[in-house]
């Protein structure tokens, strides 16, 4: 079974986000693995662990992004491959099409798995985009994967908390949230081995298909304003409890 | 918008729960109306009653009703989206909108990936004649405003952040149907249902009241339950609750969980990590009830009350409830 995972590289989750002029972020910020691209990795190798085959990450990203590949491949995964593009805010209609085109130079897949979303551009499209590429259906926001015979079952949370299983033949894409799996954590030997595993570069304009690189037109960014001080209410509970009540409907006026 | 016509065209996904319109499309449609645009509602024949009351209470517009029954196993998502395209295309529509619910967030991209068009998920700022759009990028640690020039684009709204503009107006009906072809790839093998007890949707609630770790045991989710059954609010929940066990992921609200918009939201027994920020920081009132003094909440917070939560959450209710039933012999 051959796997292609899309990862991408984003900014810590924890980490302060600073500006670097009107339309672009300090980009030295510590870089992480998208947490939900890790558990689409994480699925991957249970995939293989049980069927056997190779599981390929695919990112698109400037050259520094060869840190999510190696992030991935330290858990397990057996290469990948970087599709250079050295845009602050690409296109998604961009990346999915070189994307796309990425997966079809590997020569297809049976599956390729993704996050929902990425947690920088919060956008839940890649997943969709690939696959209507490709011409393959796609499914977002598993939380359960089974195969058999060619044909992904899936358990996805639907509207209102409901859960839908669903079915779709493969090849398919299908994008990964919480709930799906735990994601294991590389061990030091396996972080200094991913460093020696083979990481293709690619230029999107040596892919067919990819397209020409444009930007979504970011025209400005700034950093929200920061709150208030807080009123903290202390001292006998049942008095602190109305004096809160009292405040959120006179003042704050949300109740 | 097609030469010569300066009117920019604005679809509506009109998204319904339980054959009601959603609450937040009254935000929807006046960021639809902006600047004049005109307005075509998109909903399903059998809501259509619903539907026209909500547009023609909103400026109203034309209402293109999805006609048909689904085939045996269509998974409905799927219809949905392919309808929204192909009116899109159809009508030569400038903007196909809806609001960021969790079936807007899976309908809005899919039916931008068949346009190939570009899309914003979470707006909360649109206006459709100049392209201009605000969101939050990074978790909401920097607010981005773009200008979106490529038609037909798509633009997903979040719940709550744009004000209702009551206008009554006309409505004119259509139906569609026969170019809706849905990916009959994808079937719905099954539908396990859940009660939510008629609790509003986490991502549109106006009221949230969210537990942390120190929530201890499920059981104890009880006490958030019965405050916001006085307050109307949806339960939320952390991170660090949802990986104990405590609640299940749905109730996550957080980075990697829902991002929420309400009035207010109440958090209790967290400590406000940047991750839970992400998922609630354009709350417009952040209440906190913590027994931790030097919990970093407190410094992101405008109410207070340092305590500890199983006493802290029980006055609340208790008050809440006097204070209602004051309010009510007052009328």
């Amino acid at each position: 079974m051959k796997i292609l995972v899309l990862v991408k590289q984003v900014p810590d989750s924890a980490a302060a986000i600073k500006l670097a002029g009107p339309a672009a972020i300090d980009r030295s910020v510590k870089a992480i693995l998208n947490p939900y691209d890790e558990i689409a990795v994480e699925e991957a190798l249970r995939i293989r662990e049980r069927e056997g085959g190779e599981v390929v990450l695919v990112t698109l990203g400037p050259p520094a992004a060869d840190g999510a590949l190696r992030a991935g491949i330290a858990m397990g995964a057996d290469r990948g491959v970087l599709v250079s593009c050295d845009l602050a805010f690409p296109d998604p209609r961009f990346a999915g099409r070189a994307l796309a085109a990425a997966v079809a130079a590997e020569g297809g897949a049976d599956i390729v798995l993704a996050g929902l979303r990425s947690i920088d551009a919060d956008g839940w499209q890649i997943p969709y985009r690939v696959a209507a590429v490709l011409g393959w259906p796609a499914v977002n926001g598993v939380t359960k994967l089974e195969l058999a015979e060619r044909v992904a079952t899936v358990t996805r949370e639907a509207d209102g908390g409901d859960l839908e299983v669903l079915s779709l033949p493969l090849p398919c894409v299908l994008g990964a949230n919480r709930g799906l799996n735990q994601p294991r954590y590389p061990k030091l030997p396996d972080l200094m081995g991913a460093k020696k595993k083979p990481v293709r570069v690619v230029g999107p304009k040596a892919l067919a298909g990819a397209g020409e690189p444009a930007v979504l037109g970011v025209t400005g960014l700034e950093l929200p304003p920061p709150r208030r001080a807080a009123r903290v209410l202390e001292g006998d509970l049942t008095v602190a409890a109305a004096e809160l009540v009292r405040l959120l409907r006179e003042e704050a006026k949300v109740l | 918008m097609s030469p010569g016509d300066p009117i920019p065209s604005v679809g509506v996904f009109l998204e319904t729960s339980g054959g009601v319109p959603r609450p937040a499309l009254a935000g929807a449609l006046a960021a639809a109306r902006g600047g004049g645009a005109r307005v075509t509602g998109l909903a399903s024949a059998s809501e259509a009653e619903a539907c026209a009351s909500l547009l023609g209470a909103h400026g109203g517009g034309r209402l293109v009703l999805l006609t048909g029954e689904p085939a045996a196993g269509e998974w409905s998502p799927s219809r949905i989206a392919a309808f929204l395209a192909a009116v899109v295309r159809a009508e030569g529509l400038d903007w196909l909108t809806g609001i960021a619910s969790p079936l807007g967030r899976e309908v809005l991209p899919r039916a931008a990936a068949l346009l190939d068009a570009p899309l914003v998920t979470d707006a909360f700022r649109f206006d459709p004649a100049t392209g201009a759009v605000r969101q939050a990028l990074y978790g909401g640690r920097v607010v981005a405003d773009l200008l979106l020039a490529a038609r037909p684009a798509v633009v997903g709204l979040r719940p709550n952040a744009i004000a209702p503009a009551p206008a009554a107006g006309p409505v004119e009906r259509s139906e569609f149907g026969d170019a809706v072809v849905p990916d009959a790839r994808i079937r719905l093998v099954r539908v396990e249902r859940r009660d939510r007890s008629g609790r509003p949707e986490l991502s549109e609630a106006r009221v949230v009241i969210s537990g942390g770790r120190p929530m201890a045991k499920r059981e104890n989710f009880g006490l958030l339950f019965d405050c916001a059954s006085v307050l109307g609010a949806a339960v939320g929940a952390s991170r660090a609750a949802v990986d104990a066990g405590m609640a299940p992921h749905e109730m996550q609200v957080g980075l990697t969980g829902k991002t929420v918009n309400p009035d207010l939201y109440i958090a209790c027994g967290i400590s406000g990590s940047v991750q839970h920020f992400a998922g609630m920081k354009t709350s417009k009132v952040i209440v906190a009830i913590n027994n931790d003094p030097s919990a970093p909440i407190w410094s992101k917070c405008d109410y207070g009350i340092v305590a500890d939560l199983f006493t802290a959450v029980p006055a609340l209710t208790a008050a809440l409830k006097s204070a209602a039933a004051v309010a009510g012999g007052r009328t």
